[in-house]
């Protein structure tokens, strides 16, 4: 998508969940903190030229987009290269980042990596793990706000 | 999704199209067969989570307007998948 769009969706996303509490709502925590990144790293993978700026939305199969058609309102599938990653390296991008989409990435991948044993699975949350989530969160926002030359305040 | 993948998963445990100790991640992704052997058993249910997830691309991580109806299909196939899991549950 375009960057403005994946600030819009940052944005909206990063309100949902300062409504939720990261252990009463562990699987919706995790789920719109991870999308709420995403978006705002594909912003970042854009504007720094990993990737591309392409009005195509990523599908759930790696590689393979959906290209709207705007002015009928349909949707076609497309094999280009990235275009808008789907979670972190799924697709590669391919070609170098700066460190700070780097460290983003790294944080990004703690908030993918509860996936499995939170939101799909019950395993109960360790005390004091929801500090390190919320950090993690805190961690990839600031990184890849600078990275867009905005402030963290400013991206939301 | 998240709430529908469960209501999913707790149907296909009930009508032994899947052991409890494997769960579907994305009815998408489910091996051909297996998937013919879901649809001919619960229909419905394969037909409202399909479409859920069908959403996402062009809602959750596009743009594509149209949200707000998005949502209340998304809640409606929600409700089938839970009518159908609990009737499974409950006979």
């Amino acid at each position: 998508m375009k960057i403005a769009s994946h600030l819009e969706k940052f944005g909206r996303l990063d309100a949902v969940k300062r409504r939720l509490d990261p252990v009463a709502d562990r699987e919706l925590w995790i789920w719109t903190a991870m999308n709420a990144c995403t978006h705002l790293l594909n912003a970042a993978l854009h504007r720094c030229g990993a990737t591309e700026e392409i009005d195509s939305f990523h599908s759930q199969v790696e590689g393979r987009y959906a290209v709207p058609d705007r002015d009928n309102g349909t949707l076609s599938d497309s094999q280009h290269r990235p275009g808008d990653v789907m979670h972190v390296d799924q697709p590669p991008v391919g070609r170098p980042t700066p460190p700070a989409v780097e460290r983003a990435c790294a944080a990004l991948k703690i908030l993918e990596d509860l996936r499995a044993p939170h939101v799909r699975g019950n395993q109960p949350v360790p005390d004091g793990a929801a500090s390190q989530w919320e950090l993690a969160y805190s961690e990839c926002v600031a990184k890849l706000s600078a990275a867009l030359g905005v402030s963290a305040r400013g991206a939301r | 999704m998240l709430a529908g993948t469960h209501w999913f998963n707790i149907l296909l445990h009930r009508t032994n199209l899947l052991p409890v100790e494997h769960d579907a991640m994305h009815a998408e992704f489910l091996a051909p067969d297996h998937r013919r052997n879901v649809r001919a058993s619960v229909p419905d249910a394969l037909q409202a989570i399909d479409d859920i997830e069908s959403l996402r691309t062009p809602y959750v991580r596009g743009n594509m307007p149209g949200g707000e109806q998005a949502a209340a299909k998304a809640l409606a196939c929600l409700a089938r998948l839970r009518n159908q899991a609990l009737a499974e549950t409950n006979p």
